[in-house]
C-alpha cells in the first residue's frame, strides 16, 4: 500500500500530542472553563480540535490520491 | 397505571421496536455469506458511522464510564482522549484494508492475515485469539441488559427473564439480517442513547447541584483530588494515562468486529471521511461524566459503581424516563452482543472450520454453518451470564490487551513490505503471553505502565528484528515506490 504522506502523519500526531503525550502540563482543575475543571475542558476542546486537523490532512491524502491517478 | 408499569411498557416497546427493525432490514435478502457478513460492501457514509458508533457504545461506556468516573475520577479522562486517537489511527488503516477487501473478497480480520501472510497456522491463531476476547465481551454486554432492565423497571423484572428475551431477539435478527439488521437496530439505538446521554448529563447536576458549573464547584471544593489522577486509585497516574491511551488507540481497530465494520463501506473514501468526524461523537461520552461525577457527592458510598448512573437517574428523574434510558441501555448492550455473535461465528465457520476441518465447503454451506454458530454462541453466553458473577470485567481488559497485539501485524502487514509471517508470528505470541502473565499475576500497571502496552512494544520490537534477519526481498520497481501487491496478486 501507499504510504501516507510525512504532512498527513505530522497532522495526526498534533492530536496524540495534545490529548495523550502532554497530559502532565494540562491534568489540574484551575483555571476551570465555562465551569468545567481545565483537564476535562482541554480534552473536550480536542474532540472539537482533532476533526479540523484530519480535514486538512483529508484534503492532502485527497489531493495526492487525484494526481497519482489513484481511486 | 403504576411508575414500574410504565417503565416496562416503555421499556418492552423500545426493545420490541429495536427488534422488528433488526427483521424487517434483512427480510427479502437472500442472504449469503457476503450479504449476512459485510452487507454486500454497500453502506454510504452514514450507515457506516452509525453502525460503527453503536458498536463503540457498549454498556461499557455507558455503565462503566459513569461507574469508573464515580469510584475513580480523573484516570477516567483517558476514555475521551483514546476513543478520539481511534479515529485519528483509522484514518491511516481502515481505507487501504477496505481496498485489499474489495480486492481479495475478504469478509473478516483472519482473511486479512490470510491473504497477507499465507500462514494457516497464523490465520488461527489471530481467529482463536479474537474469538477468545469475544466471551467476556459479550457476556459483559447480556449481563449489562440484566442489571439495566432490572434497575429501570424498579425490579419488577428480574435479571434472567431480561436476559433471556433479549438474547433470542438479538440472535433471531443476526440470523436473518446479518450485519443489515445490526446497522438499522444501530440507528434507533443512537437516537435513544445520544438523547438519554444529554439529558442525563445536563439534567442530572440541574437537579441535584442547580447545574453543570456549581456541581465542578462543589467537587473542586469537597474532594478535589477526585478530578485530577490519579484521582481515588493510587496506580493510575500520567505513565499509566499515556500507556494506556496509546495501547487502547492503537489497539482499537483490532477487535475483529471494528476490523470487518470497514468491509461494509461502499469506498475507501467513505471510511477517510468518517475517520474525520467520528471525533465528534465522542463529546456525547463527556455527558456520562457529568453524570457520574454528580453522583460522587449526590449518592456517596455505593458499592458497585457500574450502578451509580441508573441510581441517580432513578432518584432524580420521573419514572417514564427512567423507563427510556433501561430501554435505550438494553439496545446498548443488545447491538455490540448481536455484532460480537455475528463476528465470532463467521470466524469460526469461515476461518476455523472449513480451512481446518472441511475445506471442501462452498460459501454457502459456510453461511448455514456461522448462522447456526451465532444461535448456539448465543445460548452459551446466555448461559454464561446467569450462572458466573460479573467480575468478568478484569477478563475483557485481558481482551482488549489481547486484540491489540494484531497491531503490528496489521500496520506492518499493510505498509511494510518487509514483514515477514514468521516475525509477525513470534512478535504476536509473544505479545500475548507478555500481556496474559502480567495480566494474570496482577501486574497491570506495571511499574506505573499498562501492562498491555509493555506487551505490544515488546511484539513491534521482535516483529522488526525478525523480519530483518531474513533476507532482503528482491528490490524492484514495486517496493522502491513504496508500494506491494498482496499474494495472491489479483486485479
Amino acid at each position: 500500500m501507499r504510504r501516507p504522506s510525512t504532512a498527513a502523519i505530522a497532522l495526526a500526531l498534533i492530536p496524540f500530542t495534545a490529548m495523550c503525550f502532554s497530559v502532565s502540563l494540562w491534568d489540574r482543575i484551575e483555571p476551570m472553563v465555562f465551569g468545567l475543571p481545565f483537564n476535562l475542558s482541554w480534552l473536550i476542546a480536542w474532540i472539537v480540535l482533532t476533526p479540523l486537523c484530519m480535514t486538512i490532512a483529508y484534503r492532502i491524502e485527497a489531493a495526492r490520491s487525484a494526481e497519482s491517478g489513484d481511486p | 397505571m403504576s411508575a414500574a408499569a410504565l417503565c416496562l411498557a416503555i421499556i418492552f416497546a423500545i426493545i420490541a421496536a429495536g427488534a422488528g427493525i433488526g427483521f424487517l432490514a434483512g427480510i427479502r435478502r437472500r442472504m449469503d455469506l457476503e450479504q449476512w457478513t459485510v452487507a454486500g460492501r454497500g453502506f454510504g457514509g452514514v450507515l457506516v458511522f452509525l453502525l460503527m458508533a453503536g458498536e463503540v457504545y457498549t454498556t461499557f461506556a455507558f455503565l462503566g464510564v459513569s461507574g469508573w468516573t464515580y469510584s475513580r475520577g480523573g484516570p477516567t479522562l483517558y476514555a475521551l482522549a483514546y476513543l478520539t486517537l481511534a479515529y485519528v489511527v483509522s484514518f491511516f488503516i481502515l481505507p487501504p484494508v477496505w481496498e485489499l477487501g474489495r480486492r481479495h473478497g475478504l469478509q473478516t480480520q483472519s482473511d486479512f492475515f490470510r491473504v497477507r501472510y499465507g500462514s494457516r497456522y497464523l490465520t488461527a491463531f489471530v481467529c482463536l485469539v479474537g474469538i477468545a476476547a469475544f466471551v467476556p465481551y459479550l457476556q459483559l454486554q447480556i449481563t449489562g441488559i440484566g442489571i439495566i432492565v432490572s434497575i429501570a423497571s424498579f425490579d419488577t423484572i428480574g435479571r434472567t427473564p431480561a436476559m433471556s428475551v433479549a438474547v433470542v431477539l438479538l440472535v433471531g435478527f443476526v440470523f436473518a439480517g446479518g450485519v443489515r439488521a445490526v446497522a438499522w437496530v444501530s440507528v434507533l439505538k443512537d437516537v435513544l442513547m445520544l438523547t438519554a446521554a444529554v439529558a442525563i448529563g445536563i439534567g442530572v447536576p440541574l437537579l441535584c447541584f442547580g447545574g453543570i458549573g456549581p456541581m465542578f464547584a462543589a467537587l473542586a471544593a469537597a474532594r478535589p483530588a477526585h478530578l485530577t489522577m490519579p484521582g481515588a486509585t493510587t496506580n493510575l497516574g500520567h505513565g499509566w494515562y499515556v500507556s494506556t491511551v496509546l495501547l487502547s488507540s492503537l489497539g482499537f481497530y483490532m477487535w475483529p468486529h471494528y476490523f470487518a465494520a470497514a468491509f461494509t463501506a461502499r469506498n475507501a473514501d467513505t471510511l477517510r471521511r468518517n475517520a474525520v468526524v467520528m471525533p465528534l461523537y465522542t463529546l456525547s461520552l463527556a455527558f456520562i461524566f457529568f453524570a457520574g461525577f454528580t453522583a460522587v457527592l449526590a449518592i456517596p458510598g455505593l458499592a458497585n459503581g457500574d450502578l451509580a448512573m441508573l441510581t441517580v437517574v432513578r432518584r432524580t428523574f420521573p419514572p417514564w424516563f427512567l423507563g427510556v434510558v433501561g430501554g435505550a441501555g438494553a439496545l446498548t448492550a443488545m447491538v455490540p452482543a448481536a455484532i460480537f455473535i455475528l463476528t465470532a461465528s463467521t470466524l469460526f465457520a469461515k476461518n476455523l472450520y472449513r480451512p481446518l476441518i472441511a475445506p471442501g465447503m462452498t460459501d454457502d454451506q459456510v453461511a448455514q454453518l456461522a448462522r447456526g454458530s451465532a444461535v448456539v454462541l448465543g445460548s452459551i453466553s446466555l448461559a454464561l451470564a446467569m450462572f458466573t458473577s460479573t467480575t468478568l470485567v478484569s477478563l475483557l481488559l485481558i481482551s482488549y490487551a489481547g486484540v491489540a497485539q494484531f497491531f503490528p501485524g496489521v500496520v506492518l502487514g499493510l505498509y511494510w513490505r518487509r514483514a515477514t509471517t514468521s516475525a509477525v508470528f513470534t512478535g504476536m505470541v509473544a505479545g500475548v503471553a507478555t500481556a496474559l502473565i502480567l495480566m494474570l499475576t496482577h501486574r497491570d500497571p506495571w511499574f506505573g505502565v499498562s501492562a498491555g502496552f509493555l506487551a505490544l512494544c515488546l511484539n513491534f520490537a521482535l516483529v522488526v528484528l525478525v523480519s530483518l534477519l531474513a533476507p532482503a526481498p528482491h528490490t524492484d520497481s514495486d517496493a522502491s515506490s513504496g508500494r506491494f501487491e498482496l499474494r495472491p496478486s489479483v486485479g
